[in-house]
């Protein structure tokens, strides 16, 4: 198979990635005509790889099509989802890959400026990519007159601060603008009105980091890797009890029984699958039964679950569904913004329900009282965040039903990992 | 126009409405928690969601666009439950206090869970327990009952321009909190207590009054500036506990200032008076009706005779109503044969009625409150409108922030106009002619100008002047930049529809006659009609006062009557020259060496204390009457207060002063008098033709060695001339006077903030303030506020003369 | 007590304005580099920062406030973040704060007694690939367990 995005550059220097083909894409996006460039994109069928799976060619379209300026680059490496770490494989092994992509976009765009939206932990990261914008400057990749062209663009890191709601586009905007990260009120969307009111891209890093080779490679080569309704390489990454964890590049489409039991080498100390979550926290828990869903946005979804960031987290039989449905909850309270109503307050009400269950002090009714509290909060929301915590506990239900009634029943059957669930000291601003 | 279905009621709406506002308009009540109509959408409190066909989820209602076709159900089971759940959400956590909850009544989360229910939360979870935040004055917060709406953080910053509350921390942990979680320090305008969906917000002097639904609730116009906002007062046992501004009632539409909110309570003062009072052995003691008419009556009659009807004049006041100044025009006209009757307008408002006639030839402007919304560019000269005029100046900001208009101020202090301004030219205290002067040098050089004014009489006069204001010249003359002069010259040409506003208000100091003049002649070189002028009158019923008293010929103006020295005898009604009018000394000497002088008042000031006789009138509340305010039409104030003690309206004491002097002054009935005053007003149909009338810049005093900064005087937001000074609600918001002086001619005084200072003035007197080191004023500049009768402000001001601006120079010491 | 910046970050500060079209947008960073400087977001640091961008510092507050990265009172010498979300939890994040807890004194949200470090939860650092993991002040120290933990915080004086 085709590996692009990671294993192809050692030591993630400006030299070896040029040998290894890098920036040549650039220069052939220089050549065509800004609009080729989006054409080219949208031929290759790519969709944005932060979760929600949109066409990203469409949305470079509808930013094209703003007659307003300038415009901006924004790159979406506020990587918050848990279970999460792919783009921070690419950031770590490969950053070339990323600032290519991203002049990439600049030029097809028009736009002379691009953020970099780091999550506030990846400090190491902050550092490599910080020196490959410096090589990539000074050997005229990005800056005044880029490759030659007469065209400029140039890349900014900005570090975020904590906050997983800045994975949301429009707060990511807000919070680039120096605001609270909260989101926005779309229409209008960010094509139209995002950093300061211009038009303005989001795209994730491990999209941006697929324009090189789609372009380089041309839309042709690229529709014929992975699923075809999906084409292209999607990074993996997986953690828990397997063997291996770790990020793998893999076609789009591959089972999830490959990635678990192929690539990261099964189950940890011979022990049996008990549940796996496919996408990242927010993603619908699935029960082994359900393994041989190919990774795609729409197999996944199918299965009642989402592709999401793609992030596989795998529990054992060891592993006690409440405890880890409570523990998902405590970070969406933590983490919701507190702008709308059913996120503040019903994520808070969840952890809550799922904290006296795992503490034997579940009621009955407990259970059907979670269900119709996620089921009002679903859709109801102002942004997904809240519908991703509803989700998450929805899924728990529908497959480990009764691990929650046992637990209502008799208590927590796996004993304490620790001492007893803590609250957390809240941030005393 | 967009068709569409909501509830199976075919509606109309205008592009981009939302659903929202689209089913209020047509009588569909939709919960909503967090939406307000002056703010922009936001969307958080997921109670207006509704259903539309075709769609798989819910949508906000208060922020999506109606599109053709979209039919719409506001009420469904499903939106029900929705519902449910999120009040069910928001009673997690909020407090059930609504027994001793002032909102509870009138509480839209109450109202919301008596509708949808429940009651309570299925889910019990410890609730908040934050103190209560009660150090700051007017306002207090609950953040225990707060449901993180925003909407007080949203109006105070989107609406009110201040940003003085803000969203801190992040979740469920967020707070509303002003700065640091130090006390409130705002402007105390109360906008965000009306805004509060619940309890979380009140106001101070409300606290634990009532219960709401044992009050009535009555509109009435606010007695303050001339915007003509409507109040709603809450009334219970012949009281006002309180007044809000409310949604849609009024031109006001629901906004109200500090004054308007808070300052009803001026009315139940200490100070009130409560029957006649007589000075009899040097002592003012009281004394019934009759003996205190018949001694007036005499006393007029004695004092006509002996030194004729000249001698006699007369005060109104803009306080009062047109009913109760007419009245006093009859009385002195009818019973006394005399036309000295004037008011305080001459030394503010009728500084630019005088320049209308001159310019226009027209003695009216009626201003639309909105007129500023529909402007692409505002030019604001010397002029603190969001204090003067709080509602007027909101528009300018208004269009400023919101329709993108250019906002260039033109202004020494920094204002939160300026603050906001698009070009803040911080001219020289009083330079105003100058730097218009210079403006329109710029546009006649630059060739910007409107080609119709070449044939506007005067426009080589103008020009003649003109070339002594180069727009170099100006700029020295006015502090600014060569180039912003310019560049304002640019983008007033370049404007489609330029508004120019200021106020001319009797106790600033920095605008005369010829600050008007200039601004007008600016307009017609534009090529613009009175109506691109924004400029309002100071009070309530300022128009209306200068209506009614310049209605027939007149005799002396006030200026005359107090600073001429010929007058024996003066009548003033609601006004408290002691205190208002500038140079104290001189005012005080003309009153003193008066052989009558009476004074209608509803409370004691300082002038009554050198009258002969005080008559106690019936104040705002207490009776009927009409307002002009700057919308040019007349509104009617209502009584819904008893009178205190023995007072009654001015126009009845004057009725009775007439009788007891044997003239009819035709005043049967309030409703007769009323319908013959306004007759008399409204007659006039006025056409606007053109004149230009060139100016200089010119002031009263300048700087010297000797007395080296000017001492410009004005008003605060949170007051109103002298008379909100007993309102113990503003007086806690805004409690003294104090001299604003720039950080460096305090230092090179050695004077340090909230130290005292003497500030002297060229005519000898001295007064002494607590000082304020900003720089909100530019050097050689000192400001102070006028309202306050104890700091004596006016010994230093000077009457104004010609169309010079009055402002004085002064000397600052500390004390 | 320290109420301006000094130089270094001054200059720091003015290389950070240049980045974006509006003060408002550096915010952020500024807000790290107060941090750094005053080492924690006391009133001065947050009133510093709005000086530096001309901002109302209600402004800086109320975003400084919404992120969990930026402290609001006194911090350790060392500044523990330790993981403790699904992935690493489920391989035995959660009994590290006991160990914490037990040998150095320090709960979550508080400071040990000698001042030495002070612990926060963090909700991923993702480094779910090779959990438990935490970061103490920037690095990151992944494959944690009671004995490794000890270990590492042994560097950090």
């Amino acid at each position: 198979m085709t590996r692009y995005l990671l294993d192809v550059v050692e030591n993630r220097s400006i030299g070896e990635y040029e040998r290894a083909g890098g920036y040549q894409g650039l220069g052939k996006a220089l050549s065509m005509e800004p609009g080729q460039v989006i054409e080219e994109v949208k031929k290759s069928g790519l969709r944005g790889r932060g979760g929600a799976g949109f066409p990203t060619g469409m949305k470079w379209m509808f930013a094209a099509g703003d007659p307003k300026s300038p415009k901006y680059i924004a790159c979406n490496a506020d990587e918050g989802e848990p279970g999460t770490f792919k783009d921070k494989a690419i950031l770590d092994e490969n950053p070339h890959l990323l600032i290519e992509g991203m002049a990439i976009a600049g030029h097809a765009l028009k736009a002379e400026l691009g953020y970099i939206y780091l999550r506030g932990e990846y400090l190491k990261e902050k550092d490599i990519l910080e020196t490959a914008i410096s090589q990539a400057r000074a050997s005229g990749y990005l800056g005044e007159n880029i490759m030659g062209s007469g065209k400029r663009f140039d890349v900014h890191v900005h570090l975020g601060a904590g906050a997983y709601i800045c994975g949301e586009e429009t707060a990511l905007i807000d919070s680039l603008e120096g605001k609270r990260g909260q989101p926005r009120l779309k229409p209008p969307f960010p094509v139209n009105s995002g950093l300061w009111g211009s038009p303005t891209i989001v795209n994730n890093v491990e999209t941006l980091a697929n324009l090189p080779f789609i372009v380089r490679e041309g839309a042709g080569r690229y529709v014929r890797i992975g699923d075809p309704g999906c084409p292209g390489n999607k990074l993996f990454p997986v953690s828990g009890h397997v063997e291996r964890p770790g990020v793998y590049e893999l076609p789009m489409g591959t089972t999830l029984r490959e990635i678990i039991y192929e690539h990261a080498g099964g189950i940890k100390n011979g022990k049996t699958l008990k549940a796996v979550i496919p996408g990242g926290i927010s993603a619908p828990v699935l029960p082994p039964g359900l393994i041989d869903c190919p990774m795609d946005f729409v197999s996944v979804q199918k299965q009642g679950s989402m592709l999401g960031s793609g992030g596989v987290m795998v529990f054992d039989e060891d592993t006690c569904i409440v405890r880890v449905a409570h523990r998902a909850l405590e970070f969406f309270e933590r983490e919701s913004c507190g702008k709308c109503t059913p996120c503040r307050e019903g994520t808070g009400w969840l952890r809550g329900i799922l904290e006296r269950i795992e503490t034997r002090q579940g009621r009955e009714g407990d259970i059907r009282l979670l269900e119709d509290v996620s089921k009002n909060i679903t859709g109801n929301t102002f942004c997904p965040l809240g519908d991703g915590a509803a989700a998450a506990v929805l899924g728990f239900l529908m497959h480990f039903r009764e691990e929650f009634a046992e637990h209502i029943k008799n208590g927590c059957p796996f004993g304490p990992d620790d001492l007893n669930p803590y609250h957390y000291n809240p941030v005393q601003p | 126009m967009i068709e569409f279905v909501i509830n199976g009621k075919n509606i109309q709406a205008q592009p981009k409405t939302t659903i929202l506002q689209a089913a209020l308009a047509n009588g569909i009540y939709i919960p909503h928690l967090c939406w307000d109509r002056r703010l922009l959408p936001y969307g958080g409190c997921r109670l207006c969601l509704v259903e539309v066909e075709g769609m798989h989820k819910f949508l906000a209602s208060c922020s999506t666009p109606v599109k053709a076709g979209m039919i719409i159900h506001t009420e469904t089971p499903k939106l029900e439950k929705a519902r449910r759940t999120v009040l069910e959400l928001l009673l997690v956590h909020h407090p059930l206090d609504c027994p001793v909850c002032d909102k509870a009544g009138e509480c839209d989360l109450q109202d919301l869970a008596f509708k949808y229910g429940p009651v309570a939360s299925r889910f019990a979870d410890e609730r908040k327990h934050e103190p209560e935040s009660t150090a700051a004055p007017l306002i207090e917060r609950n953040a225990n009952r707060c449901i993180l709406c925003g909407k007080c953080v949203r109006i105070c910053k989107e609406h009110q321009g201040v940003g003085a509350l803000n969203l801190i921390g992040r979740g469920f942990k967020t707070k509303v909190s002003p700065a640091f979680e130090e006390t409130l320090d705002c402007e105390f305008c109360g906008q965000c207590v009306d805004a509060c969906p619940v309890g979380a917000l009140g106001t101070k002097s409300y606290k634990f009054r009532s219960r709401v639904w044992f009050m009535d609730e009555q509109e009435n116009i606010c007695p303050y500036c001339s915007v003509g906002c409507t109040s709603v007062l809450s009334l219970r046992d012949g009281q006002i506990l309180r007044a809000r501004g409310k949604d849609g009632v009024g031109i006001s539409k629901g906004d109200l200032c500090p004054r308007g909110r808070f300052g009803f309570d001026f009315i139940e003062s200490e100070h009130r008076l409560s029957t006649p009072l007589l000075r009899k052995e040097g002592k003012l003691e009281p004394a019934s009706w009759q003996e205190a008419l018949e001694f007036t009556a005499r006393r007029l009659a004695e004092i006509k005779e002996a030194h004729g009807p000249r001698a006699i004049g007369a005060l109104g006041s803009e306080r009062c109503s047109v009913e109760d100044n007419y009245m006093l025009k009859k009385f002195m006209v009818l019973s006394l044969g005399s036309k000295n009757v004037d008011s305080r307008t001459r030394l503010g408002y009728a500084k630019q009625v005088e320049a209308l006639k001159k310019t226009f030839g027209i003695s009216r402007l009626a201003l639309d409150l909105d007129a500023p919304l529909k402007a692409d560019v505002i030019f604001v000269l010397e002029s603190d409108l969001t204090s003067t005029h709080p509602v007027y100046g909101l528009k300018a900001l208004a269009a400023h922030r919101d329709l993108k208009a250019t906002l260039i101020v033109a202004d020494p202090r920094e204002s939160k106009l300026s603050r906001w301004s698009s070009q803040w030219l911080r001219i020289r205290p009083a330079t105003g002619v100058a730097l218009v002067n210079g403006i329109m040098s710029a546009l006649i050089e630059a060739d910007l100008f409107d080609k119709k004014a070449e044939a506007v009489k005067g426009f080589d006069e103008l020009k003649k002047t003109l070339e002594r204001y180069k727009p170099s010249a100006a700029a020295v003359m006015a502090g600014v930049s060569e180039l912003d002069i310019r560049h304002a010259a640019s983008a007033l040409a370049a404007a489609k529809n330029p508004m120019f506003m200021a106020c001319f208000g009797s106790s600033e100091n920095t605008k005369g006659e010829g600050t008007a003049l200039a601004l007008m002649d600016l307009a017609i070189l534009l090529g613009r009609g009175p109506e691109a002028l924004g400029l309002p009158p100071e009070f309530a019923n300022t128009m209306g006062t200068q209506m009614v008293l310049e209605g027939g010929e007149t005799g002396l103006d006030a200026v005359e009557m107090l600073y001429g020295g010929q007058m024996k005898a003066l009548v003033i009604m609601g006004e408290n020259p002691v205190v208002t009018f500038p140079d104290t000394t001189r005012v005080m000497n003309t009153l003193g060496g008066l052989e009558l002088l009476v004074v209608q008042d509803i409370m004691m000031t300082a002038t009554a204390k050198l009258a002969h006789v005080v008559l106690p009138a019936s104040g705002w509340g207490e009776k009927e009457g009409t307002f002009v305010g700057m919308t040019g039409k007349p509104q009617k104030i209502v009584k819904c207060l008893s009178e205190i003690g023995q007072g009654i309206p001015d126009w009845k004491i004057l009725r009775n002063l007439g009788r007891l002097m044997h003239t009819d002054l035709d005043a049967k009935s309030f409703a007769g008098l009323s319908a013959s005053a306004l007759a008399d007003i409204e007659q006039r149909q006025e056409t606007a033709h053109p004149v230009f009338i060139p100016v200089e810049q010119e002031t009263r005093e300048s700087a010297d060695g000797g007395h080296p900064l000017l001492f410009a005087t004005g008003n605060l937001m949170q007051h109103s001339g002298s008379l909100t000074t007993i309102s113990n609600n503003l007086d806690s918001a805004a409690p003294d006077a104090y001299l604003q002086i720039n950080p460096s001619d305090a230092d090179a005084r050695r004077i340090y903030n909230d130290s005292f200072v003497k500030v002297s003035g060229r005519n000898g007197e001295a007064i002494y303030l607590k000082a304020r080191v900003t720089d909100e004023v530019p050097q050689g500049m000192v400001f102070a506020p006028a309202h306050f009768a104890h700091a004596k402000v006016n010994l230093l001001t000077l009457p104004s003369k010609n169309g010079e601006a009055p402002i004085a120079a002064v000397k600052v010491d500390p004390a | 007590m320290k109420n301006s910046f000094g130089p270094g970050a001054l200059a720091l500060l003015n290389e950070i304005k240049t980045k974006y079209p509006t003060g408002r947008a550096a915010i952020m960073p500024a807000l790290y580099v107060a941090q750094e400087e005053f080492g924690w977001l006391m009133p001065e640091a947050l009133e510093a920062v709005a000086d530096c961008l001309e901002l109302p510092e209600m402004t800086v507050r109320s975003t400084a406030t919404f992120y969990s990265m930026y402290r609001h009172r006194k911090a350790g010498r060392n500044v523990i973040r330790i993981c403790t979300n699904v992935s690493c939890m489920v391989l035995g994040a959660r009994t590290l704060k006991g160990v914490l807890e037990g040998l150095y004194g320090v709960a979550p949200g508080g400071v040990s007694p000698d001042g030495r470090f002070s612990l926060e939860i963090a909700d991923c650092i993702g480094a779910c690939g090779s959990g438990p993991a935490m970061l103490v002040n920037d690095d990151l120290h992944t494959g944690l367990d009671a004995k490794k933990i000890i270990e590492v915080l042994e560097n950090y004086k």
